[in-house]
């Protein structure tokens, strides 16, 4: 089993060299960029990924988070224009009619984009192939995970990163039992 | 301070403005080695 190590407990001993940085987490991190509605790990996803940067732990960020971070920017696009504008479609369908609407979220991730570039670690991940692909689909059946939490965690494994931070418990449940440290701001999680 | 320190605090100077710029948080204590968090958290589940 993996260590499960609460934020308000990192210390010396305990502090990851290199550290992979889950969707939810990211979403807290940039959340003057997503509006995500639940924000409410921002001060501590902020402040845990300080004591990293004073560290010097090599902070990782795989596409697959950057693509589920832009996705939630134009979402949360998306849902303010319905909402403006009295409309009950899905969003999707908004966009289908007018893909302008997303315009404004360009610039947002830009910065974003640019901001995180500096607190990620230069070296690169290996991402894709066959052996994060067989690696992910491998624990999604096991774990019942969905795509984008099995591929984080496959890239985690495949690139001998044992930690990841984040803020999703099914996922940390799924993490401990494949020998990776969970970083996370829960201070009490049910693992049975 | 030698150079290699000044030059790793710079680096790092930059990169916790980096994180203030992403949450917002520009008045947030980046000094602390240790931090301390409140209570009470929401179970955060995936929006996308």
């Amino acid at each position: 089993m993996g260590k499960l190590v609460s934020f308000d407990k990192l210390d010396k001993t305990n502090t990851p060299t290199k550290i992979i940085l889950d969707t939810n987490f990211i979403l807290n991190l940039t959340n003057r960029f997503t509006n995500h509605p639940t924000n409410r790990n921002i001060t501590d996803c902020s402040n845990f990924t300080k004591s990293l940067v004073y560290a010097n732990t090599e902070i990782f960020i795989p596409d697959v988070v950057v693509n589920e971070f832009c996705c939630q920017v134009f979402t949360t696009i998306l849902l303010e224009y319905r909402k403006k504008n009295n409309l009950t479609k899905h969003i999707l369908n908004i966009h289908r009619d007018n893909p302008r609407i997303i315009r404004p979220g360009h610039e947002k991730i830009s910065k974003a984009i640019k901001d995180l570039d500096l607190i990620r670690s230069k070296k690169k991940l290996l991402e894709n192939g066959e052996g994060v692909r067989n690696k992910a689909l491998k624990l999604m059946r096991k774990y019942d995970l969905l795509p984008s939490d099995a591929y984080i965690s496959a890239i985690a494994i495949v690139n001998q990163i044992n930690n990841i931070a984040t803020l999703d418990v099914p996922l940390t449940k799924s993490l401990l039992k494949e020998e990776i440290n969970i970083y996370t701001p829960f201070t009490e999680i049910n693992l049975s | 301070m030698t150079l290699k320190m000044k030059k790793i605090r710079r680096e790092q100077r930059k990169k916790i403005n980096a994180l203030n710029r992403l949450s917002g948080m520009f008045k947030a204590n980046g000094s602390s080695r240790i931090i301390s968090i409140t209570k009470g958290y929401a179970i955060i589940g995936k929006t996308c």
